[in-house]
This record gives structure tokens, C-alpha cells and sequence, in this order.
């Protein structure tokens, strides 16, 4: 039996964890590096950073928390966003990452996958697809951080990616995403996807609680999880009250309010996997 | 003097996460692709994660593979980690058949010809052969990212098994002054750290 | 013939010659009524430096003031929220009605053509638990109109924006509501003229100047029954009733009515667009688009009117200033954004052509290509644009 990964995805911009619904939205939950840590210390398998306005800037900029995380933390990091060619692979790797995430570069040059995989290895270089359901209920492939839309299926280019020499994919089915409310019927399109891929996938955005997860076991090939609302919201839920002046910038309003959002079955990795564990799924636990 | 680990350097993948790993346990370390340097060190690392036949083409072209021989023959430690554990074979099957640096017989082998999903990522437990070298944690699983895996000749020196499913393999081994392992133990946490500090501890290496 | 504009539109004319940039946020003095200082800085961002000073606790202890001096004890509606079922309106409705015990009464103004999205939104929030009256003028009298506003006023949308401001009020008096609670004050949030910077609501006589672009609904329509084929052809169909729309109700039938103004929610409490689309997400189903919108990076603002996009281009023809200037600027005075990262999205989408929808403009106001394009180019002013080997290009780029 395959054992499950449970991925704690981290939205960073200038070291704030942000987070959004629907890929929308940029709201300041804290400082990324004091998430990363607290899951680290409590059960995370792997942790997964994406530089969401890279896209802008045409690079990463997260060579400060990656190098911190890579002195402190002992299991796998991610760092996706802004990779346009072999020399960002190098920067964000020679920083501390293991393994880089590439979207839009992937889709506006395929090739560029084939020529990491064969420079790093195809087990250090993962497609991150982005997708959206249409009206006529086909998933369609987005880049730039959802800022474009292209008229590749997701199937289509999950296919292509893997042909490319892609080691993993991680899919985001991004009107799921930040809502905690599962995948709903589009498990069913994933399913068709991952018994199609000979790479593992991993699935990103939407998984609200335990249930989600094992459904996804259930009627997938998938094993891995990458979770960010029910995890980060929480994180800050027994967090100290923050001070305006410790945020330079960023939408930190949400923050300042201690309000409470949605009504997410707020969990954290090591919780999820005892009740994983507790049903004979395998986890490292 | 202090003693010394080197890390070897052959463009091999991320080097800083062992670096910071041992760092963080107290050694004094170094990461080279310099011969002299290596020879002087107390104890090597070779780390790598990427082709075998890539490796092994700048290991030959740095001379590092005669270093590493040599390493190996005046009896001081190393460990091997993920590709720096598979060059240590004789062969490896991945694109066409290459040569390794024969250090332990035996072979790499395709995870997918035995229909195991490639790259095999994640985390699985080690099932240790020898109960008195096994390291008693309550949770014993490591992580595993890896397209290949090893098949030593010798089955004497397998140090642990890995199983996927019904897939068994050989996750570890411990030959002479040699520890190799196929999952990566600075990506284990804490308690990966501990299995790295026991191999050094037990070969007599000093922190700063 | 060549098209040329007539000089009914009052703003472009009266726009400084030398163009600034703001130095805090990415407005240019060319957008009417903004005022800019000697540091060169924007009112705008001087109006939102004072925001960080406001009391909000005391803002909303204002606020239920108010609403207890209007909440209906007999369960009548009490107040009127014009809403498009957008994430703005769609907050303070549902704030109004959940949080604060009104019993709101939301009215729509209908879109020029609703988009597949904005009627998913509006029929989200309607079932989120709030009662609407949509008003959707004569078709045939509305498009003309459009038509006569986008030549002579630089801009279609103008049609929507007059009973954007009038129809919640005139329904406010045959309701027999006397509160209208807007979301937030464009001038403060902005712009900000300071004369009417920070008030919770802005009395009616205020109102001609900054919504209509000084033309009365009067002297529009007689221009276009003078000059405009299209007007004259339908005059005996223009008949009061069906202008009432477009037309604020009179001073008299407002203060007959104790209807004060236009009621801010924005004064009340801190005006995060970005939270409203949090908060709509979470309370009114509310959905983004699955298509970035044009001219700007995100995909939850403006979503319900296909001619919308190019209402914003039109405003970017007219003064240089696009859908991302104005949605960066605001981003940077929350402090959401910097304004490098501001800069580096306006240089990437602001004045992008609205083309997923250009056909439907053009078969909405029935013109053709070639006219579109001498309309839009009559209104390029010669201090702002400049042409070189056939492309236009801003004289003075955002910077």
C-alpha cells in the first residue's frame, strides 16, 4: 500500500503567508517562516512554497525563507513561482529547496521540462496545473497565477507534462480552492486523470477535513495532499494579537480582527493523520 | 584538530540540506569537490539526487571517483544518500547500462519495471534485518524520493527492507565503514537527523 | 463622414496640461476633481492617510445610531441597498440585514447585458436571504442612449451610471424608505475631493457635478433629439415615465421624504474591497470569474456588465487612466500592494482592449467597427496620446 503525504502548502509574499479563495485574494495570515515551523514540529510531511506574485515580477524571491527553512527544518521543501529556466532552478535549489514547481513556464515552452529533468533529475521538477471548470464542464489549463487562461484541457496536458519528463504533478482545482468543502463530483474527472498518469500527483485546494481526504484515496490513485485554509486559519486561531507595525505591507486587516472565517474543520497535519492512521491508511506516523 | 566532514560536490542535487542537517548536529563540515581535501576529511558524505549517468561522468571527470575509492579503502567513514548511496554499485540499468563506482556488487534496478509508480515519493518504514543494529524509534518511516533502487549481491550487508505494497527492497545497507542509505535522512526529520549522528557517533567522529 | 464629438462632456476640457503622477499611489492629476499637493501626492492618498486615523468603533456606534432611528418596527423595508449582486453591495446588504437587524431592500439597476457570472452572483446573494427589485428600462430607449452617450460623453456605461445613482432613490420614495446605504465613497476612496471627503452621507444637491460629468439629463437629451437620428426616430416614445430613471427625483420629493442623500457604508466601517470579497464568498456564494478581468489583474471586481470593460477603456482613452491604475492605487493606500508591484501590474494591464465582449458593444449600440474607432479616437486628447507609425501611446506613461 502507498503511503499518503500530508503537504502543508504556504502562499508567500515578502515573507507573509497569504491566503486567498479561489486564487483570489491576497489576505495576510502571518509571518510564512512561524507556519512552516509549527508544522514542521507537528507532523508535516513536506512542506510546499509558492511565490504568488513571481508571475509579476518574473522571478522568486523567497531565497530568505527557503535558506532559513533548509537550516532549521529536516523534511522535504517545495518552492514554486516565477521558474523560467534552469538558472532559477539552480538559484531556488542552491538556496535549500529539494524540489521546484513550474507552471506557467511549462506550459509556454514544454520542452523546458525535458531539460530540467535530464539537468536535475525528474523527481526534482514538478508541474503545478491550475485549472478551471468551464461552463461546458471541461477543466481548463490557467497560467500566471489564474491571470491567463489557455485552451489546454487538463487532462490534455497533464499527459503532455508527464511525457516531458515531469517526476510529480500537483493539481489545483481552483474553484475548490480556499473553501474546505472537497472536490465535490470533480473527484471524478481527477480519478480518470491519475489513473492515466504513471507520476504520482499530488492534489491541491479544496480538502476541508479527514472525509475529503479518504475519498480522494477512495476513488483515485492519489496519495498526497497539499492543505493550506484548515491548517493555516488554524495556526493563528491561538496566536498572540499582532501589531500593525510588524507587517510592512499586505492585507493584514483580516488579521488585526481576529475574526473568525468560514466554517473550516481547523485541523493540523498531525491531527489529520492520526485519524488517517486510526482508519489503516499508511502515514508517517 | 577538529575532525572533519566533507561533503563531495559533483553538481549533484541539493548539497545544503545534508550541510545544514550536520551543521546542525554540531559537525564541522565542508563542502568540496577538491581531492586533497576530501582525503584529509574524517569522514565523507556523498549526497545526490538526479542521473547516475550524469554523476558519474563528472565524479570521473573531477577524478572524485578514484578519490572516493581510495576513501573507501583507507577504511574511514561514508555515508551515501539516495544517488550518492546507488553510485557506490556496480551498474545501474537507468538509460542503457553505466557503470558505477563498484565500491559494493551489485545492481541498480527500475522501480517501474516492477510496476512500482515512478518517481516512488513519500514515506515508508525501514524494516531492519539485524534486530541489534536496529535504531528504536516509535516511528520508524523515512522519506523516499526515487526512481531506482539497489540490489546488493551480498545480502549480509542489507542494513534494512523497505516494502511498497508487496514490493520489497533493499532501503539501506552497512558494509565496512560504509552506510548507504536509499531515502534521504536529512529529510526525515528529527528522527532521520539521529540515524545520520549515530553512523558518525559510532565511527568515532567528534563534534566541534 | 468623420465622426466629431460636440463639447457636452465637461471634464476632458478642464483637465491641467502638464500630467503628474502621484508619488504614493498611481493616479494621474488628469482624472477629474483629484487634487494633488506640493509633494505631489494625490488627494486620494491623503484622504486615506486620514482613514488610518479614524476611530472605527466609534464610526460604528455612529452607525447603530442611525440605523436605530430608521429600523422598521412593523417589519416594513428600512432601508435601501442598490445592489448588482457584486461582492461590494452584496457585503453591506448582508451586514445590514445579519449583523445590524435592518430589513434591507435591495435594488438592482439592471446591467446594459448581464454577464453568465454577474447573474449566478445576483441570484447567489438574492438566495443568501435578500429580497430585490430589479429595474430594467425600455431596451430600445436604453441602447440609443448608450449609443448617444458613448459619442458625445465618452462613454456607453454613462447610461447605467445615471440610474446607477437615481433608481434606488426614486424606489426609496415609492417604498416610503428614507435610508440608501451605498458602499463606499468614490471621491474619498478615489479621488477625493475634499468638500465632500468624509461624510457619512452626501446630501442631493451634491450630486450633479461629480456623477453626471456636469451635463444634466435634460440638455443630453435634447442634444440627441437635435442632432442624433437614432434619438429623433424614437422621440414619441420618449415619454416622461420612461426617462424617470435616468433623472435623480427632484430635491422637493427627496427632502418631502426626509431622504438625506446617499448613506456611505464606507464611513461606518473600514472599506477593504478585498475582505468584501472574503466575505462575500463565505456569506452570499458569491463566485469570482473564471476569466481575469480586462484591463485589470483580479477576478472578482465589476463582473456583471458585458459593456463594462469598455466603460474602462473609455475612461483610459479619456484620460489616460485605466481599470489597474484605479485598482492598483487603492491596493497601495490599504497597503495591500507597494507601488513597484502596483506599477509592475498597471504596465502589464491597464487600457488592455475589452475584446471578449467587443462584438456584443458593437451590436448593442449598432454601430460598426470603423465608427467605433473614430469615436474613440476623437476623444484621445492631443496632451495625453501620441501617435508614432500608427500606434498610440501614452505622451506621459505611468511612472
Amino acid at each position: 500500500m502507498e503511503c499518503c503525504r500530508i503537504i502543508s502548502r504556504l502562499d508567500i509574499k515578502e515573507k507573509n503567508l497569504v491566503k486567498g479563495v479561489g486564487m483570489e485574494g491576497l489576505r495576510v495570515l502571518g509571518k510564512a517562516y512561524s507556519f512552516a515551523e509549527y508544522y514542521y514540529n507537528n507532523g508535516c510531511d513536506e512542506l510546499y512554497y509558492q511565490d504568488v506574485v513571481a508571475s509579476l515580477y518574473g522571478r522568486n524571491s523567497l531565497y530568505d525563507d527557503i535558506s532559513r527553512t533548509s537550516k532549521n527544518i529536516f523534511i522535504p521543501l517545495i518552492v514554486g513561482g516565477g521558474i523560467r529556466n534552469v538558472n532559477d532552478i539552480v538559484k531556488v535549489l542552491q538556496a535549500g529547496a529539494d524540489r521546484v514547481s513550474i507552471n506557467t513556464a511549462a506550459v509556454k515552452n514544454p520542452n523546458f521540462i525535458t531539460e530540467a529533468a535530464e539537468k536535475f533529475g525528474s523527481s526534482t521538477i514538478i508541474i503545478s496545473i491550475d485549472a478551471i471548470k468551464q461552463k461546458d464542464n471541461t477543466f481548463l489549463v490557467y497560467t500566471d497565477n489564474t491571470r491567463s487562461r489557455t485552451s489546454l484541457e487538463l487532462s490534455e496536458w497533464a499527459q503532455i507534462a508527464e511525457s516531458k519528463g515531469a517526476g510529480e504533478l500537483i493539481i489545483t482545482l481552483v474553484d475548490h480552492e480556499g473553501r474546505g468543502k472537497g472536490l465535490g463530483p470533480d473527484i471524478d474527472y481527477l480519478s480518470k486523470i491519475s489513473k492515466k498518469c504513471r507520476i504520482p500527483i499530488i492534489i491541491n485546494g479544496g480538502l476541508g477535513n479527514v472525509n475529503h481526504i479518504i475519498q480522494c484515496i477512495k476513488k483515485t490513485n492519489i496519495r498526497s495532499f497539499s492543505i493550506a485554509s484548515i491548517f493555516h486559519y488554524n495556526f493563528i486561531k491561538n496566536q498572540r494579537k499582532k501589531k500593525l507595525s510588524e507587517f510592512s505591507e499586505g492585507n493584514i486587516d483580516f488579521l488585526l480582527s481576529r475574526k473568525k472565517y468560514m466554517n473550516f474543520d481547523l485541523t493540523s497535519p498531525i491531527k489529520l493523520k492520526k485519524i488517517l492512521k486510526k482508519k489503516n491508511f499508511l502515514v508517517n506516523l | 584538530m577538529k575532525n572533519k566532514i566533507s561533503i563531495v560536490d559533483y553538481n549533484a542535487g541539493n548539497l545544503f540540506s545534508i550541510n545544514n542537517a550536520l551543521k546542525k548536529l554540531g559537525y564541522h563540515t565542508e563542502v568540496t569537490d577538491q581531492p586533497n581535501t576530501i582525503l584529509d576529511s574524517d569522514a565523507i558524505v556523498i549526497p545526490g539526487v538526479g542521473s547516475f549517468k550524469a554523476a558519474m561522468k563528472i565524479l570521473k571527470k573531477k577524478k572524485l571517483d578514484k578519490v572516493i575509492l581510495h576513501f573507501f579503502k583507507i577504511n574511514k567513514p561514508i555515508l551515501g544518500i539516495c544517488l550518492g548511496f546507488q553510485l557506490l554499485f556496480s551498474k545501474s540499468e537507468e538509460f542503457g547500462l553505466t557503470n558505477g563506482l563498484n565500491l559494493i556488487e551489485g545492481n541498480i534496478k527500475s522501480l517501474a519495471k516492477f510496476k512500482i509508480k515512478s518517481p516512488n515519493i513519500g514515506w515508508y518504514k525501514l524494516i531492519f534485518k539485524n534486530n541489534k543494529k536496529k535504531i528504536i524509534t516509535k516511528n520508524n518511516f523515512y522519506y523516499f524520493v526515487h526512481s531506482f533502487f539497489a540490489e546488493p549481491k551480498n545480502k549480509n550487508i542489507i542494513f534494512s527492507y523497505t516494502k511498497i505494497g508487496n514490493f520489497k527492497f533493499c532501503s539501506s545497507i552497512l558494509y565496512k565503514n560504509v552506510y548507504g542509505t536509499q531515502f534521504h535522512p536529512e529529510k526525515s526529520g528529527a528522527k532521520g537527523l539521529l540515524l545520520i549522528d549515530k553512523f558518525f557517533i559510532d565511527n568515532g567522529i567528534q563534534k566541534i | 463622414m468623420v465622426f466629431k464629438r460636440s463639447n457636452l462632456e465637461r471634464q476632458v476640457g478642464n483637465l491641467p496640461k502638464k500630467i503628474l503622477w502621484c508619488k504614493k499611489c498611481l493616479m494621474s492629476n488628469q482624472r477629474p476633481r483629484i487634487i494633488f499637493d506640493k509633494d505631489q501626492v494625490c488627494s486620494g492618498c491623503n484622504n486615506s492617510d486620514n482613514k488610518r486615523k479614524i476611530n472605527w468603533l466609534d464610526r460604528e456606534k455612529e452607525l447603530k445610531d442611525l440605523l436605530n432611528n430608521h429600523r422598521s418596527k412593523k417589519g416594513n423595508f428600512d432601508v435601501i441597498v442598490p445592489s448588482s449582486g457584486g461582492k461590494d453591495s452584496a457585503f453591506v446588504a448582508h451586514m445590514l440585514k445579519y449583523k445590524y437587524n435592518m430589513n434591507p431592500l435591495t435594488v438592482t439597476w439592471s446591467p446594459l447585458e448581464y454577464t453568465e457570472i454577474g447573474k449566478r452572483n445576483f441570484y447567489s446573494l438574492v438566495n443568501s436571504g435578500l429580497t430585490n427589485i430589479l429595474v430594467t428600462p425600455d431596451g430600445e430607449i436604453q441602447r440609443r442612449l448608450a449609443r448617444l452617450c458613448f459619442e458625445e460623453l465618452g462613454d456607453a456605461f454613462h447610461t447605467f451610471v445615471m440610474g446607477q445613482i437615481s433608481v434606488p432613490f426614486h424606489i426609496a420614495i415609492k417604498f416610503n424608505i428614507n435610508l440608501v446605504f451605498f458602499g463606499e465613497n468614490g471621491e474619498l476612496e478615489y479621488a477625493g475631493d475634499p468638500n465632500y471627503v468624509d461624510k457619512p452621507y452626501k446630501p442631493h444637491k451634491e450630486w450633479l457635478k461629480q456623477h453626471f460629468k456636469g451635463v444634466n439629463f435634460e440638455e443630453l437629451i435634447q442634444f440627441g433629439l437635435k442632432n442624433k437620428k437614432y434619438i429623433k426616430e424614437i422621440e414619441k416614445f420618449i415619454k416622461k415615465d420612461n426617462l424617470w430613471f435616468y433623472k435623480p427625483p427632484s430635491a422637493l420629493d427627496l427632502e418631502e421624504k426626509k431622504i438625506k442623500g446617499k448613506y456611505f457604508f464606507s464611513y461606518f466601517k473600514k472599506w477593504i474591497p478585498q475582505e468584501n470579497y472574503y466575505y462575500a464568498v463565505e456569506k452570499t456564494g458569491f463566485k469570482p470569474s473564471d476569466e481575469r478581468s480586462e484591463g485589470t489583474y483580479s477576478r472578482y471586481a465589476s463582473l456583471d456588465d458585458k459593456m463594462d470593460g469598455m466603460h474602462y477603456y473609455m475612461r483610459y482613452i479619456k484620460f489616460g487612466l485605466g481599470r489597474c491604475c484605479e485598482d492598483a492605487s487603492h491596493e497601495i493606500r490599504d497597503g495591500h500592494i507597494t507601488r513597484s508591484e502596483g506599477l509592475n501590474l498597471v504596465k502589464k494591464f491597464d487600457g488592455e482592449f475589452p475584446k471578449k465582449y467587443f462584438k456584443n458593444f458593437l451590436d448593442y449600440l449598432q454601430i460598426n467597427e470603423s465608427h467605433f474607432q473614430q469615436v474613440v479616437d476623437s476623444w484621445r486628447s492631443k496632451n495625453i496620446w501620441k501617435k508614432i507609425n500608427k500606434k498610440w501611446s501614452l505622451k506621459i506613461p505611468p511612472k
